[in-house]
């Protein structure tokens, strides 16, 4: 399970980045489990590609532990985010990347529920938890880039804005204005979807 | 402030409060709009309505675990320093490069008499020509015979050089028969009828008005050369040296 996000690094993850400075694999690759769902997620949401995502996500792996001496303290998370999102970004402009399609990419070869339905549900309830949240993967996938890596980092990866904001490169300003944005154009998108949440809510008015 | 442009100045707060990042003055200014305004409360459970939907999406189980199967080779700080060391070196090459460029352009055009035209040239010689015929007349003394100087005047000249002066010659059809008579001197379309530049040279008086030429030493232009080439080479050769086992990891 994630630790909870936005946080500095503890003291175990300053010990590990020590130790893997040192040379010591073992303390890397404990830092490589606890984040490497949400290492995945950013390069998923952002390439919309699983197979380019997990490419995307080992090299930004590799690339952290090489470059292990730069990490100067802070947040580890957003250390090693900002190295998945740079080299996303980087796949995003190469003019030889071809764009899949995110629907089929997304549900290729997994259960109807998709892998990330929720186990304890009802049937129909995952089936309805899937509908829900293709839809939403699809109505994020429309969004502009920058919109999208931010909508990822603040609501997927439930981060703050400053931490968006170095992860992105971003001003605060800047920040605001695309999630702000992102959202407006959401809420057009996925309309249908909450609106029936909040009829669901007040069945009485 | 237009109504329009005020409402989206709201709707931008609505988001940060629904995020829960406004605070203080942008809060209490917020809940005073909130108060009276019913399409900003609408806007606000809207908004929250899509964070709702946002967040409650759970993130994607890794197809694999993604722990590095080997110790790749770690950038350390000396390296680091190397990198910075040799981009440093790189543009001090380039500009080294940039200046021998520069200095050998210059040499190239000052040789060359870059601009100048035949016109110019002819104006140069006629001058030169002029001085060496008042040299002869009023300053220099009489050459007794067999001496050098008498020598060079006696008619026993290379051919190369009197060819262009001879009585039938390009150069002469202009002049009058009397040699104490300068007469017409060549026009700039008579100049390509004139033998080479370095012939030109040996006639009395043309050396002297190319005293920068043929002063014997080395000019600054030339030391500068020659220090900008050596300096290019050195840090060519460090930059080669440095790269040559490969670029230094990023």
């Amino acid at each position: 399970m994630p630790t909870p996000p936005s946080e500095p690094a503890s003291d175990q993850e300053r010990d590990w980045a020590f130790q893997a400075r040192a040379g010591n694999l073992v303390a890397f690759n404990a830092i490589v489990e606890r984040y490497q769902q949400f290492a995945y997620n950013l390069a998923l949401r952002l390439l919309r590609d699983p197979s380019l995502a997990e490419d995307v996500t080992q090299e930004a792996f590799f690339s952290a532990y090489r470059n292990i001496a730069s990490y100067r303290g802070g947040s580890l998370k957003s250390w090693l985010l900002a190295i998945v999102a740079n080299r996303a970004h980087d796949l995003l402009r190469s003019p030889a990347r071809t764009r899949t399609s995110s629907l089929e990419a997304y549900t290729e070869g997994g259960d109807p529920g998709g892998p990330w339905a929720h186990p304890d549900r009802l049937p129909d309830e995952q089936a309805e938890q899937a509908e829900t949240s293709r839809l939403v993967r699809d109505a994020v996938d429309q969004l502009p880039d920058n919109q999208r890596m931010l909508i990822t980092l603040v609501d997927l990866e439930q981060m703050d804005y400053e931490e968006a904001g170095l992860i992105t490169g971003a001003s605060l300003g800047t920040v605001k204005s695309r999630l702000f944005r992102g959202r407006q154009r959401l809420k057009e998108l996925l309309r249908p979807v909450w609106e029936l949440s909040l009829r669901e809510e007040r069945p009485s008015s | 402030m237009s109504i329009f442009s005020r409402h989206t100045a709201y709707e931008r707060l609505v988001t940060e409060h629904v995020d829960g990042v406004l605070g203080g003055a942008g809060e209490a200014r917020l809940q005073q709009h909130l108060a009276t305004c019913a399409s900003c409360v609408v806007e606000m459970r809207e908004q929250q309505a899509v964070r709702s939907l946002l967040r409650a999406e759970a993130l994607m189980p890794t197809p694999r675990s993604f722990a590095l199967p080997y110790a790749p080779r770690q950038a350390t700080a000396g390296n680091s320093r190397m990198t910075e060391w040799l981009r440093s070196m790189q543009v001090a090459t380039a500009t080294a490069a940039v200046v021998l460029v520069a200095l050998v352009g210059v040499s190239v055009v000052n040789q060359t008499g870059g601009g100048r035209t035949a016109e110019a040239d002819v104006q140069q010689l006629a001058s030169a020509i002029e001085n060496s015929d008042k040299l002869e007349t009023a300053a220099a003394p009489e050459p007794e015979a067999g001496s050098p100087v008498a020598r060079s005047f006696d008619g026993a000249a290379p051919e190369s050089i009197t060819s262009g002066f001879a009585p039938d010659g390009p150069f002469t059809e202009g002049l009058a028969a009397d040699s104490e008579d300068v007469g017409e001197l060549p026009t700039p379309e008579d100049s390509s009828s004139l033998s080479s530049p370095t012939e030109l040279l040996f006639m009395p008086g043309v050396a002297t008005a190319q005293t920068d030429v043929s002063d014997g030493g080395h000019s600054v232009l030339e030391w500068a050369l020659l220090a900008a080439s050596v300096v290019t080479a050195v840090l060519a050769l460090l930059v080669v040296a440095m790269t040559w086992r490969g670029r230094p990891p990023t």
